[in-house]
């Protein structure tokens, strides 16, 4: 397993037109051929990334997967301000995956980064056996695998976070977890004070 | 296990003295009382008697037998042969909208019988013996006539009150029927079905139209605003359906429709076809493989329609008698002088909204009429019309320059095309959008895997709904199962044009929960400027 | 035993007593379908017969406490039934039963309205004499009440007749339900199987599950009795080496998330046992 812990003078190169990551793919991006990998032909900051230069040389994942994977990386970093962000890769699953804290006090999760078009199985792995070549996609890869082979702490259920990217950069995070998890228990409606309050909050939220 | 011929063994049987309990049964349901549902369950005694309530009420409701006086009990005797019930006794106030007469019987489709016996309604025998509701579901219902599923989802509308019949295919009239309102005489047509079609006879071998003769006399070139000619010129010239399109399709004893004049008739009097038929024709022939061979592809003859100036600029206009053919039975038609009426015609000055304002004003600046046309003004038929057209045409491809237009890459626009941007840009657009009925007369030849069961009509209709006429549904329902496919664009045009313009409901059912939708038709919002 | 009624390939309880032990003796929901006895032209309440899921009807049938009968293939009677002495029989009995039926609640409501006027009369006595009293001294005679035997008329046609539900003829064929066949054609099929796996495995857990098409999913999961109890989950059997496209699990987490349940993945492992994954939007916006 390559890893590389986020240094925080990448850190430092991405902030400030960090925000820009979100909005700023579309028009540009369009004129490329998709095959040749987005981020190659960027003549900005975002390709010469010290970050998206080394997860590629971790050479274990696609162009697309790694340039998730970047993204998301960002996202935690500059939109959520997550700590302790690194990135470690999969080679097995052709994945870069991340870990960070949501907050200091927080427990270590795990992000997969993934692109929206690829898909996984539930829980069944049909690895490939040999070295990395030109992005093969029979490869199977169970949920269940990659949450077990990133989540080294027994003593809370297994759980990974899925970072789904879409081709605008948008980032949808579902949480995976091994077992039935109760929902959480509906707010208190009978108090119509209560609900309201409910309701600003998560505008407040968002 | 051996069949077992026990009589009268089993079931809930009430006695004497129940039966008669009942009169004093509480009509309510009892109002779910027991507070929200809980999160979780906690062992708490509190929790356990809600719970223990709820199902005592529950099973208090389901262990209810169905109890009626014999008064307001219609019978009615199951005959699987026929796969129907008849009445044997008057029937009630359900025959307003359910049931039919056959040979002076008073008759139930089996779905109407089976619900009637769920309601309470009718007292249901074979054989001298009466069903159960468990026997009349295992008998009455079958893949042959209605299944399950179908019964399932006709019982859930009848339940909320709804009125739902089979569907009928020949209630549909074509778009181009309902563009001309025919489908409301189609209704009044149907009763008298029978006499018209001997008293179209006389006229039929008679002497050919006078008013082609005259045309010249009286026709003014037409005054109409373009707008209103393209609109109306529209079906006519799209090739889509034509009423011999119709469906000749029996369902379960109901009447076939057929249109007016009868198919001989159209052939009769259809006699030199006019240019602007030619597709027509052809998609018709393709399209009406269900139709008698006979038909013809339009009843219109449309070199002796003639155009009737009703404007404000022409001195005197007569209108012709009109011709028979194209009149309902109950109309009687002269020649007549129409100078008077269209003076009081037009009276009232047009007030235009803003927006209408603004249109007119792009209209003004984009767009010419093509009345002002010297040429198109003398053309007195659509054929003259079609012919005048034609002449511009070639013209127009005369004045090409072949360098440009005789090429293997030609400019996208020519010169007199697209005056506006969101022209040019639908010119060159690569995707149109799509109608959901374009094409769908095509696709009838092919098999129809899927078929609309049900015509609903609202519940607020029941007092003025009538059987025999029922009128143009509120929805078409097609009833799947759950487990089934999406339904194909191809399906989905297939029922849509089997239903003209009414919306077609998918009742999809999963272990007797129905979940209804539909497949709504989106336009893409154009937003270019003018 | 519990008898389920297979008709075209679905599963049906019609006997109230059974669709009561079914539900609180083995937590078993299924979904009432006919039309509700005392009110039936409604749809909040439904009332028999209960539909199965094939998943519930066949937890009943492996625990050994029901049995799968489908419509007797042979009829009660044969179509020239007017001539076969025991159906003539079985009309006869019917008749005279009707009949009996008839003259004892006769008998019944005479005696009802005997012992209603019989309360009554000391009610109206005083009520007459009241009236006496208001109209001054003297008036008429009080007349004397009507017999109440003379005047009671029960026409036939206030007769009370039963319409009920249940079948009355006890003709049954047994279906073997392991092996797939036109009556009931789960047996064996990879679907089916992974589904009652999953459901099977659920119920064990002590939940209580219903159909989850209302969700778009397979299963709801509740921890107590639906009538008491939200669901917790939208439980989705998926095969477990089959490739799901991540906007499923978008969509489905989605869903999930808006009703404020658990989307639960689940598989059936080579050797039988179910996995669950819970999926649920992390609130990250």
């Amino acid at each position: 397993m390559d890893e590389a812990p986020g240094s925080s003078s990448e850190l430092g190169a991405a902030k400030g037109s960090g925000l820009l990551v979100g909005s700023s793919g579309g028009s540009d991006r369009e004129q490329e051929a998709p095959k040749t990998g987005r981020w190659e032909l960027r003549k900005d900051w975002l390709a010469a990334h010290p970050t998206l230069t080394r997860m590629t040389s971790l050479d274990v994942a696609d162009s697309s997967r790694v340039y998730a994977a970047f993204l998301v990386y960002l996202d935690l970093l500059e939109a959520r301000n997550w700590h302790e962000v690194s990135y470690v890769g999969l080679a097995e699953f052709q994945l870069v995956c991340l870990r960070g804290r949501e907050r200091e006090a927080d427990d270590l999760q795990v992000v997969v980064p993934v692109p929206v078009h690829v898909s996984f199985s539930h829980d069944w792995f049909q690895g490939r056996s040999g070295k990395l070549q030109a992005s093969q996609p029979d490869v199977n890869t169970g949920m269940r695998q990659i949450m077990k082979r990133t989540c080294t702490v027994s003593d809370s259920p297994m759980s990974i976070m899925l970072a789904i990217v879409e081709s605008d950069s948008t980032i949808v995070y579902y949480k995976l977890t091994d077992g039935l998890v109760t929902p959480d228990p509906p707010d208190n409606t009978e108090d119509a004070d209560n609900k309201q309050w409910g309701k600003k909050r998560k505008r407040l939220l968002r | 296990m051996e069949p077992e011929l026990r009589p009268r063994a089993s079931g809930h049987l009430l006695s004497p003295a129940e039966l008669l309990a009942v009169r004093t049964r509480d009509h309510k349901i009892p109002q779910r009382s027991h507070g929200q549902k809980d999160f979780m369950p906690d062992g708490s005694e509190e929790q356990q008697e809600k719970l223990c309530q709820c199902r005592d009420e529950q099973w208090q409701l389901l262990r209810e037998e169905r109890v009626e006086r014999l008064g307001s009990l219609v019978k009615a005797e199951w005959k699987p042969l026929e796969g129907i019930v008849e009445l044997k006794s008057p029937a009630g106030k359900f025959w307003h909208t359910m049931g039919y007469t056959e040979h002076g019987k008073q008759c139930l489709l089996p779905e109407e019988a089976l619900y009637l016996l769920e309601c309470g309604s009718i007292q249901l025998f074979y054989k001298d013996l009466p069903l159960s509701v468990q026997e009349a579901y295992e008998n009455l219902l079958s893949q042959m006539s209605v299944s399950l599923l179908k019964y399932q989802v006709f019982s859930h509308l009848k339940r909320l009150g709804y009125i739902v019949q089979r569907f009928r295919s020949s209630t549909i009239a074509t778009p181009y029927e309902q563009q001309l309102n025919l489908d409301s005489h189609y209704q009044n047509a149907e009763k008298k079905h029978h006499k018209r079609k001997r008293s179209s006879s006389p006229w039929l071998h008679g002497k050919k139209p006078k008013t082609s003769e005259r045309t010249q006399e009286y026709a003014q070139p037409p005054q109409k605003d373009k707008r209103h000619h393209e609109s109306s010129s529209h079906p006519v010239s799209d090739g889509g359906s034509l009423p011999e399109e119709k469906v000749k399709e029996s369902d379960s004893g109901v009447a076939v429709e057929e249109t007016i004049p009868t198919a001989s008739d159209a052939v009769q009097c259809y006699q030199s076809p006019p240019v602007c038929m030619e597709d027509h024709h052809e998609s018709s022939t393709t399209t009406s493989l269900e139709s008698q061979g006979d038909t013809c592809p339009s009843r219109w003859n449309f070199t002796t329609i003639t155009f009737p100036n009703m404007g404000a600029d022409c001195p005197q206009t007569v209108l012709l008698q009109p011709d028979k053919r194209l009149l309902p039975e109950n109309v009687t038609a002269r020649e007549v002088d129409a100078t008077r009426w269209r003076k009081r015609l037009n009276q009232k000055h047009e007030k235009l909204s803003h927006k209408e304002r603004e249109h007119l004003e792009w209209e003004r600046k984009y767009k010419s009429s093509i009345n002002e046309d010297k040429e198109v003004r003398q053309c007195s038929t659509w054929q003259e019309y079609k012919a005048l057209l034609k002449k511009k045409r070639q013209q127009r491809e005369k004045n090409c320059p072949a360098h440009f237009w005789k090429q293997t890459v030609t400019p996208l626009l020519k010169p007199d095309q697209g005056l506006s941007t969101a022209d040019v840009l639908q010119q060159i657009s690569v995707l149109q959008p799509s109608h959901i009925l374009d094409g769908a007369s095509q696709l009838q030849n092919n098999s129809i895997a899927m078929k609309i069961d049900f015509d609903v009509y609202p519940a607020d209709t029941a007092s003025s709904f009538k059987k025999n006429k029922p009128g143009k549904p509120f929805v078409r329902m097609c009833v799947r199962s759950f487990d089934e496919q999406i339904p194909t664009l191809r399906a989905v045009k297939q029922l849509a044009y089997q239903s003209g313009d009414v919306p077609v409901v998918f009742a999809l059912v999963d272990n007797g929960d129905i979940a209804f939708c539909s497949f709504k038709e989106f336009k893409l919002p154009v937003d270019v400027y003018p | 035993m519990i008898r389920i009624h297979v008709l075209e390939g679905k599963a049906f309880v019609w006997n109230c007593a059974d669709v009561q032990r079914i539900r609180e003796e083995h937590r078993i929901v299924g979904t009432l379908v006919g039309a509700l006895a005392r009110k039936p032209r409604q749809n909040v309440r439904l009332g028999l017969p209960l539909q199965l899921l094939p998943e519930e009807a066949r937890l009943l049938l492996e625990k050994d406490v029901a049995t799968l009968i489908k419509n007797p293939s042979s009829k009660p009677f044969a179509d020239d039934a007017e001539q076969d002495p025991l159906f003539l029989e079985a009309v006869a009995a019917y008749q005279e039963e009707q009949e009996e039926s008839y003259m004892e609640q006769l008998r019944l409501a005479a005696e009802q309205r005997k012992a209603l006027l019989g309360s009554l009369a000391e009610r109206i006595a005083q009520g007459r004499a009241k009236k006496q009293q208001q109209k001054g001294e003297g008036g008429e005679p009080l007349s004397k009440p009507a017999d109440p035997e003379s005047s009671f008329v029960f026409p036939r046609e206030s007769m009370m007749v039963q319409l009920p539900t249940e079948r009355t003829w006890l003709g049954q064929e047994e279906v073997d339900w392991h092996l797939p066949s036109k009556e009931w054609p789960y047996g064996g099929q990879p679907e089916h199987e992974m589904r009652y796996c999953v459901f099977q495995s659920l119920w064990e857990q002590g939940y209580y599950i219903t159909s989850g098409s209302k969700f778009g999913g397979d299963f709801l999961v509740y921890p107590g009795d639906p009538m008491r109890f939200h669901a917790h989950y939208i439980a989705l059997c998926v095969t477990r080496d089959a490739p799901l496209s991540l906007c499923d699990i978008i969509s489905v987490g989605r869903l999930g998330t808006s009703v404020k349940k658990t989307v639960l993945l689940c598989s059936v492992d080579q050797d039988g046992t179910v996995v669950y994954t819970s999926l649920q939007w992390s609130g990250m916006q």
